[in-house]
């Protein structure tokens, strides 16, 4: 049976979804995103004049990928700027999917839950489909649920840092109190290895840019994401062993010959 | 005349200038961007009849790479 992703009703093959920032060029942006197979990529709104030719060889590179877009408002510190941005991605890029990122701290980036909850409340009532940036508080989880979030995006650890799943404790609790809400885990991933582990744990996707940006080679980098997450994915329905204090042979001990015959 | 913050930048303006007026100004009539003035969403609908005030602050925005 096909193991499908579905947000807001649409329906994905792919669980990996790829920033598109940060690369030493549009070329290697595009190459990156094929390498990846990804089928959601993200995007921001910036102050520009718009007949700045950067922003726009860039803009034309990311639709001609012909992916899904998932503008954020990445920035913002208050729900009145993230609803404002919002507003302005829709415009913009004609869709009511957007990234939510309301940020409380400067130096770790970290998610302000007060104003996120106040602008996911906002922007449902104004027809979007929000998908939260948030921490892995699973109070602040169930609170934007409430609030008519359908996904949720717990960070892994601070954006850009690489230092993988942080607080593996909260993310299992996630994952089992809030079972039916497709949950991505979204920024802090370094390596292919902690997004292998987020999907073994359960997590239904992935959202990473700077890992694969910022490698020295981004497409191999992407393929090896991809190749993480589906190998993790795949481990997780398998149904992962049981850990355990002690050992237990894998190889029959009855029949095993020489077996306490040892000379008197 | 009028002046207002655009971009961060300060232009100045006829006065009774709407804010297609100061688009075109900056030659940016076209293209994927969208509008906040004084901080507040502005819909493309309303660029021509919009006007500006003295002191107005309007933001242009397009799309960057993001993650």
């Amino acid at each position: 049976m096909a193991d499908l992703l579905t947000l807001y009703g649409e329906v994905f093959q792919s669980r990996f979804l790829l920033g598109t920032a940060l690369y030493s060029s549009p070329a290697t942006m595009l190459d990156s995103v094929a390498a990846s197979r990804c089928e959601i990529v993200t995007l921001g709104l910036r102050r520009q004049n718009p007949k700045d030719r950067d922003g726009q060889t860039l803009w034309s590179a990311i639709q001609s990928t012909g992916k899904r877009l998932l503008p954020n408002t990445a920035g913002c510190k208050s729900a009145k700027e993230a609803i404002n941005l919002a507003e302005m991605s829709r415009e913009i890029f004609a869709t009511d999917w957007i990234k939510l990122e309301v940020i409380g701290d400067d130096y770790n980036l970290q998610p302000c839950p007060f104003g996120l909850l106040e602008a996911a409340a906002e922007l449902t009532l104004r027809g979007f489909k929000v998908l939260p940036y948030c921490t892995d508080d699973l109070v602040l989880c169930q609170k934007l649920l409430d609030a008519g979030c359908q996904v949720l995006m717990p960070w892994g650890s601070p954006i850009g840092t690489g230092l993988g799943l942080m607080n593996k404790y909260n993310l299992k609790t996630l994952r089992e109190r809030l079972p039916h809400v497709p949950l991505i885990v979204d920024a802090g991933l370094g390596a292919p290895s902690q997004a292998c582990e987020a999907m073994e744990m359960g997590f239904d996707a992935v959202l990473l840019n700077t890992a694969v940006a910022k490698a020295a080679q981004p497409a191999v980098m992407a393929q090896a994401f991809a190749a993480a997450i589906d190998a993790g994915r795949s481990a997780y329905r398998a149904g992962l062993m049981l850990k355990r204090q002690t050992a237990s042979p894998s190889t029959p001990t009855i029949g095993q010959p020489f077996w306490h015959q040892h000379p008197k | 005349m009028l002046t207002i913050l655009l971009n961060n930048q300060t232009i100045s303006l006829p006065a009774g200038s709407t804010v297609s007026d100061a688009l075109n100004a900056l030659g940016s009539s076209d293209g994927p961007f969208a509008v906040a003035l004084n901080d507040e969403f502005l819909p493309k609908s309303r660029y021509q009849q919009q006007p500006l005030n003295d002191g107005d602050t309007l933001d242009l925005v397009a799309p960057v790479g993001g993650g």
